[in-house]
This record gives structure tokens, sequence and C-alpha cells, in this order.
């Protein structure tokens, strides 16, 4: 083999291992790219996706919340249709009272309770609006039943009775009577120190005329024990103008009447109560 | 004839220093080839593993995405539920 053929053999060689290793070292770079370039798309679906779930499970964590807080209201609601309950059992027995503005207070808070649906705190607040409705009728249809009970001829006997007893009249008895008094019509009259009448109607007074009456006749029985003394007095002509009503009341007043008759002075007042003791000072 | 193979001498010199030349130019071009294709074919591996990585992430993440979103839809259907409840008037004064 002559040197120039082998020197060619070489040369090929060297120029076949070259091309070689650059078709593929260029194969190779082509796959780098195209693996790259599907890298790069991804990357880019992924943090896509990353960035839709973070998104979704933002929406997920709101939507949780959401029906958590909507799961306490609700809790709330059977102690909120308890209460309902009780006020409507109580504007049911209302009968002739005036509850329109209690029953627009229930349905007020109806409302709300219905409107609400994040905050159990409200719901509790209707609660209590509404249990308070229902209190508040319920203690008016009982002092109703008690005024009514007041006006039945028992109950206002009753009544005139057991006030008479507390104010120191238990000697004294009370009964009905048509209502003329010294030809006037009146609700309550003395006849004598242990005689004290009441009409029927005196039930449709208010309490507290209803109690000034029992004082006011009591009194008349007090006076009746001291009656030419008081006829004498000096004090009972000058300070009560011989008025034995005004004295009447006076004497009630010294003894915590509530004061539904004649104005009394403080002086009147202190000489008048002397009269329950039996006493008629000469001097006022 | 002595005269003309010593005239012959410096070629087959130069030819020699061709020969190796060349041999050692072959040789270094396989080498660095070698070398050369052997850091792409790493090079290659390494991203394609990458992508592998970054697709079953993705799946991972697309199935994620999709649990969430049947889990939102669940708990806006508990939402809508609960609305419908606390809108009831049952139990309510008329």
């Amino acid at each position: 083999m002559s040197f120039r053929s082998v020197s060619v053999a070489l040369l090929a060689a060297a120029v076949t291992v070259t091309a070689g290793c650059a078709v593929t070292a260029g194969v190779i770079s082509s796959d780098i790219s195209a693996a790259e370039a599907r890298v790069a798309v991804l990357e880019t679906r992924l943090h896509a996706a990353e960035a839709t779930a973070a998104g979704a499970t933002s929406a997920l964590d709101d939507a949780e919340a959401k029906a958590a807080s909507m799961r306490l209201v609700l809790d709330e609601r059977p102690a909120f249709v308890d209460a309902v309950a009780k006020a409507e059992k109580a504007l049911k027995v209302a009968g002739k009272l005036d509850v329109k503005a209690d029953r627009a207070k229930v349905l007020a808070a109806q409302e709300k309770v219905r409107a609400e649906t994040l905050d159990p705190e409200v719901v509790k607040t209707a609660t209590r609006d509404v249990l308070a409705v229902a209190k508040s009728v319920n203690a008016r249809v009982a002092e109703e039943k008690k005024r009514a009970a007041a006006r039945t001829p028992a109950g206002v006997l009753a009544e005139f009775r057991a006030t008479l007893d507390a104010i120191g009249g238990e000697w004294v008895n009370v009964t009905f009577f048509d209502g003329w008094c010294g030809g006037k019509k009146v609700n309550g009259c003395n006849f004598s120190a242990t005689d004290i009448r009441i009409t029927k109607a005196l039930g449709n007074e208010r309490p507290s005329v209803r109690r000034w009456v029992a004082y006011h006749e009591l009194a008349h029985s007090y006076q009746r024990l001291v009656w030419s003394d008081i006829y004498t007095s000096p004090v009972f002509k000058s300070l009560f103008r011989s008025n034995i009503e005004l004295l009447a009341n006076c004497m009630a007043y010294s003894q915590g009447s509530p004061r539904e008759g004649h104005h009394c002075s403080d002086r009147q007042i202190r000489w008048a109560a002397n009269i329950y003791d039996g006493r008629v000072p000469k001097k006022g | 004839m002595e005269q003309q193979q010593q005239q012959h001498w410096p070629s087959r010199l130069a030819h020699l220093t061709l020969i190796t030349a060349l041999a050692g130019a072959t040789a270094t071009a396989a080498v660095v080839g070698g070398i050369v294709v052997a850091e792409l074919r790493t090079g290659l591996d390494e991203t394609l593993t990458a992508e592998q990585q970054l697709t079953a992430e993705l799946a991972e993440a697309e199935r994620g995405q999709v649990l969430v979103k049947v889990s939102t839809v669940d708990a806006e259907k508990v939402i809508a539920d609960l609305r419908e409840q606390l809108a009831s008037y049952e139990g309510f004064l008329e």
C-alpha cells in the first residue's frame, strides 16, 4: 500500500468521523431543542394549571367558609322558631288587648331572620326580641285577667275587703249598695263606723281609685269614733273649713293612699293623721 | 540509483508526517466528537427527564384542579340547599 493510499484513507476516515460526529451532534441538538420547546410548553401549562388550582382552592375555601357560617345561622333557627311559637301563643290568648305593635315586632324579627344568612348573632338578637314580646304580652294578659277578676262583683268585694284588712280596717264590714249616699250617687259610702258600702261599678275604676275609696271610707269610720270632737274643733273649722270629706282625704293621704281626691297641705295631713289614734289636737 | 533513492527520502518523510497528522486528526476528531456527542446525549437525557417530570406534575395539577372543581360544585350545592332552608317560613308567624 502506498503512502498516498494510506493518506487518502486516513483523510477519508477523519472526514467521516468528523462528519459522523457533526451529524449525530446535529440530530441530538435538534432533539434537545424539540424537547426544550416541549418543556417550555409544559412549564407554561403547569403554571397556568397551578394558578387555576390556586384560584379554585380559594373559591372552595370561600364556599366552605360561607357554608359553615350558614350552618351556624341555621343552628340558631330552632330557638327562634320556638320563641315565635311562644309569641304566637301569647298573641292568641291576648283577647281584646291591642297587640298590633307586638305582632309587628315579631313579623319584623322574622324578616330579619329570613334575610340573614351569615351572622348568627342577628338570629340570637331576634330570638331575644321575640321572647321579650311574648313575655310582655303574657304579662299584660295576666294583668288584664286580674283586672277582669276584680271587675266581677265577688272580685270587687274581695279586693276591697283585702285592702281594708291591709290598711287597718279589719273591724269594718263591707257590703254592696245601690250607690245612693246622702242624696248623691257615689261608688262608696260610710254608713257607720263599722258599715262601709260600695257599688259593683267600683270595679270599673282604676286600681288606684279603688284603693283610694277604701282609704277614704275607712277614714270616715275613724272620724266617727271621735265625731263630736271633730265637729267642735276650731282647727277642723279653720284648717279644713269644716269639710269632712277633705279631712277624710287628708287622713287617707297620711296613711299612704293614692292621691285621687282633694289636695291636702302637709299641715292638714299632719293634723289629720291624729284622728287614727283617736286624738283631735287643739292646735293645727 | 543511490542518488535516486536519496532523492525519495524527503518525500517519504513528508508522507509519514502527513499520515501521522491525518491519523492524529482522525483520532482527535473521534475523541472530541465522541465527547461532544456524549455531552449532548446527557443534555438530551436531562431535558427528557425534566419533560417527564413536568408531564407528571401537570397531570397531578390537572387532577387536583378537577378535584377542587368537583368539591367547589359540591360546596355550592350545599350552599344552595342551606340558602333554601334559611329562606323557609316554616314555624313563622303568618
